[in-house]
């Protein structure tokens, strides 16, 4: 079987280009937490300030706080054997790495997660990142992760969501249904 | 059988739509229709967009949601000034991928055994769907949720599944609304593109109790968000398809708006990633480019909600990587076609489509529909697929469009040659040897131009397949002029 | 500079006003115009139905009427492409290599040599505008909308020179009108379609003419306009710049 395809694949080589080079970086990138915000907002994400996360707060019951940037103590995970438990989130507040200006895309690294599952399975999420860990684009941001650091990794870039019914856009699909982004100094 | 006699698809099963496909091509899209129905399915592009086509309120529908979405990529390519050199480097990424294709899949199953994935090849349809069962079957698995995968759609993994007694939920959206219906998708990226929400508000009311007359797509989606978290809290599999495999760190990349493809992967314990073997890129550094070039062309997004690196499975989780070539391998050696094989499958090419806007992705009878489908479809049976290249008018827009630089127009019109040669053409080429003579001969043109225009009754004969008359179904045949202009010059040119 | 008119097969025989507005406006612009008499076709249609094959004699005599000519040129942007890019299963003989490389789609001519000298015309209407797909995205006269940037149009930059023209744009400016040769009458129902489509959208602008430099394009369109009872009329520009 695998030798089956190495062999096909050998006898069908072929000569082609090399690797390209490119650098698309932006070199001296401006006004990164203005074009983040706009990307963001463009998504459906909400930029949050001190009222706005008091509001979440005391809307939902049952919030997950692994974040040190906001000052709550949400419920514990202490106990929680499998992932299937987590269904019941109402909120879940969690760091991110860097974001991302062009597309409004938060880095997230699943070594600050106990569970992979929780920024997908909560009924909202709030993701902190500091204003000063932003990049400009996706080039730059590939650039700065490190992929031994994590074993799952993903860009969040707004809270879910799907057009698959006559194109007709409907925020909250099956993950969660609000992305809220802290940006702390 | 039954169909052609009496235009009536016998499956209870089968909506109305497949009977208006039935009454012109004779053939059910219903998937589950039994095997003698199947064979005669679909074999002809032409029949098929003719169906498709009566309804005009429904086509011009279609046709004006898929442009909508060329539009919106349009917009989000003009906020990209690097746009076009992004989409050079794009395409030599993945030739100098294809060309080294051996070497980097050795490499790429070395780094993912490193992260403690375990990784499977897959020479055909069938081989992935054992591999797959056996996998399942290790961990006594009863029910698997599946992320969208066109791959798993081309080994008809969901069929196989379900005969060997597993339950299978499609969780992207628009897959569930044509499993449900028991449908292929007609979009690679957009499932349900075809069907109307007053539609899926009757399937959801039958399948899932959902209310009467509700048809808000909010609404719906929500019905769709509380029945498939059962089917992820029941889940004791997940499977996903793959978008790049990245060969430096052994990671695969999936790219997703609707969370379900995370919910199912990290929820499950067991977690299958099925992966076409031409899906690498060789670093990091290189997906920049095509995360930025995907969905963009697909729905203008600049990107997709979730753009999931998974590079090691969770603890006590298994992680599996299925590589399949079911005939990739093979389409190395076509240089003329080969190119076909750094598809990322965005589907723009079919948003763009004029034709695939008229006629729908069902029409193409194939995996996957549109130019791309019809540029691959021929690898794999080139009689089968022979109408395929000629369900474009070579206009061009599609090659304009990919974002990985396939010459698609170019392997049209060259499929076309082969076909011919192949002798698929048989019945014309009597015709277009005559043809031929007649216009390599200026005198027997002259002639015959002047039987053509006093009559008019006929195109010039290269022009027609069949009888003169179908020009004139839906337009009128251009007046006779009184003179042509080589009688006009003669007279007149000193 | 002798130039070879070529009067592709369909414009000979059922519009020939336009290879005689073609044929007078490089004549006005002071070139030395012959148009071979034993000229019949470009193979396109055979090659598009995938017999190129058979259509090497044809290619064969269109070399041999043309290669005598400094630049050839055709009020046909297909055919253009087509000999341009599809000529390849010939051997490529200096002849051959000549014809291709100098053959012109009157536009494309007009842009690289002739713009300057165009009579003036005046002309009061309304018009929209279709540039064929193969010229547009083939021959590169113009750039499609669905690539980085502006679109741009040939036909609108050389019309701009018409003293009272007006133009109207159509919603789906380069979608393709449903021509594509054999596919006219083998896909006819999406062929009709699509011309009826794009019928809708020049209706829509309240354009008097629909100008191209396609007649094989403008055909489709004319017969679905005439068979609609619709009141717009077609004219291929070499018409407008001769007036």
């Amino acid at each position: 079987m695998r030798r089956d395809i190495l062999k096909s694949l050998e006898e069908h080589q072929f000569k082609g280009p090399a690797l390209p080079e490119f650098d698309f970086s932006v070199k001296n990138p401006t006004n990164l937490l203005d074009r983040f915000s706009a990307s963001a907002k463009a998504s459906a994400s909400d930029i949050l300030d001190d009222n706005k996360i008091n509001d979440l707060l005391a809307k939902f019951n049952q919030v997950v706080n692994l974040s040190e940037q906001i000052d709550y103590k949400g419920q514990s995970l202490h106990g929680i054997r499998t992932p299937y438990e987590l269904g019941d989130i109402d909120l879940l507040i969690m760091d991110g790495v860097f974001g991302v200006a062009e597309n409004g895309a938060i880095w997230v690294e699943s070594e600050s997660l106990p569970f992979r599952v929780l920024p997908f399975i909560a009924e909202h999420l709030v993701i902190c990142i500091k204003k000063s860990n932003l990049v400009a684009n996706m080039h730059d941001a590939y650039a700065k992760i490190n992929a031994d650091t994590y074993g799952f990794g993903v860009f969040i870039a707004g809270p879910s969501k799907t057009a698959d019914i006559e194109q007709s856009l409907v925020i909250g699909a099956q993950g969660p249904r609000s992305l809220g982004i802290l940006l702390s100094t | 059988m039954f169909a052609r006699t009496s235009n009536v698809c016998p499956n209870i099963k089968c909506l109305p739509e497949h009977q208006v496909f039935v009454r012109t091509s004779n053939v059910c899209p219903n998937v589950k229709c039994s095997p003698d129905q199947k064979n005669k399915k679909m074999t002809s592009h032409p029949k098929n967009a003719e169906a498709f086509i009566e309804n005009t309120d429904r086509v011009d529908w279609h046709d004006a949601a898929l442009w909508h979405v060329r539009q919106k990529r349009d917009m989000a390519v003009n906020t990209v000034p690097e746009w076009e050199k992004l989409r050079d480097v794009a395409a030599q990424i993945k030739a100098h991928t294809l060309a080294n294709l051996r070497a980097y899949l050795l490499d790429f199953e070395q780094n993912a055994m490193a992260n403690g994935v375990e990784v499977h090849w897959a020479k055909d349809a069938e081989a992935h769907n054992q591999i797959v069962l056996g996998i399942l079957k290790r961990s006594n698995v009863k029910k698997v949720v599946k992320s969208k995968s066109m791959l798993t759609e081309e080994c008809g993994l969901n069929a196989f599944l379900e005969s060997q007694d597993f339950e299978i939920t499609d969780t992207d959206l628009g897959e569930r609304i044509i499993q449900m219906r028991q449908e292929p998708p007609s979009h690679i990226v957009l499932p349900a593109i075809h069907i109307k929400k007053e539609e899926v508000g009757d399937l959801f009311r039958k399948e899932l109790g959902a209310e009467l007359g509700n048809n808000d797509p909010t609404y719906l989606t929500n019905q769709a968000r509380i029945h498939l978290r059962e089917k992820f809290m029941e889940c004791d599999a997940a499977i996903t398809g793959v978008n790049f495999g990245v060969v430096e760190t052994g990671e695969v990349v999936v790219c997703t708006n609707e969370g379900n493809a995370d919910l199912g992967v990290h929820l499950a314990p067991i977690v299958i990633h099925s992966m076409g073997i031409e899906k690498l890129v060789p670093r990091s550094k290189d997906l920049a480019v095509f995360i930025r070039l995907l969905a963009r062309s697909a729905t203008g997004q600049p990107i997709t909600i979730y753009t999931s690196h998974h590079k090691k499975p969770a603890k006590g989780a298994e992680k599996h990587i299925v590589l399949v070539d079911n005939g990739r391998s093979g389409r190395l050696k076509m240089e003329k076609h080969r190119s076909s094989l750094q598809c990322i499958r965005c589907g723009a090419c079919m948003n763009t489509c004029p034709i695939y806007r008229r006629s729908g992705g069902h029409s193409y009878h194939f995996t996957i529909p549109g130019p791309i489908g019809s540029i691959l479809a021929p690898t794999t049976d080139l009689k089968k697929y022979s109408d395929l290249p000629f369900a474009s008018t070579l206009c061009g827009s599609c090659g304009d469009v990919c974002p990985v630089k396939i010459d698609i127009p170019n392997q049209l019109y060259l499929w076309r040659q082969e076909i011919a040669e192949a002798g698929a053409l048989e019945g014309k080429r009597k015709s277009m040897k005559a043809a031929s003579k007649l216009l390599a001969s200026p005198r027997l043109y002259r002639n015959f131009g002047r039987l053509m225009t006093m009559g008019l009754r006929f195109m010039p004969k290269f022009l027609m397949v069949n009888r003169y008359n179908i020009w004139t179904k839906g337009r009128e045949l251009p007046k006779p002029p009184k003179q042509s202009f080589k009688d006009w010059y003669k007279k007149n040119h000193k | 500079m002798r130039v070879g008119l070529f009067i592709p097969c369909y414009i000979d025989q059922f519009y020939p006003e336009v290879g005689i507005a073609t044929y007078e406006l490089l004549v006005k612009l002071g070139y030395n115009v012959t148009a071979p008499m034993s000229a019949t076709c470009c193979g396109q249609p055979m090659a598009n139905s995938g017999f190129e094959d058979e259509a090497k004699k044809v290619y064969h005599h269109f070399v041999d009427d043309f290669s005598e000519f400094d630049v050839i040129v055709m009020p046909s942007g297909s055919c253009t492409m087509h000999v341009k890019e599809h000529y390849t299963n010939i051997e490529q003989s200096k002849n051959v290599r000549h014809v291709r490389k100098n053959t012109y789609d009157l536009v494309e001519f007009l842009r690289k040599h002739g713009l300057k000298k165009l009579p003036k015309v005046t002309f009061k209407t309304t018009v929209a505008l279709h540039t064929g797909c193969h010229s547009l995205r083939g021959l590169g006269i113009g750039q499609p909308s669905e690539l980085f940037g502006a679109p741009t149009s040939a036909l609108r930059q050389i019309l701009s020179h018409v003293k009272g023209l007006k133009f109207v744009d159509l919603d789906r400016p380069d979608e393709c009108c449903g021509f594509g040769g054999t596919f006219a009458v083998t896909q006819e129902a999406i062929s009709v379609k699509m011309g009826q489509d794009k019928v809708a959208d020049v209706k829509r602008t309240g354009a008097e003419i629909l100008v191209s430099n396609d007649m094989s394009c403008l055909m489709h369109i004319e017969g679905i306009l005439r068979k609609q009872g619709d009141n717009v009329k077609i004219m291929h520009i070499a018409q407008i710049l001769n007036m």
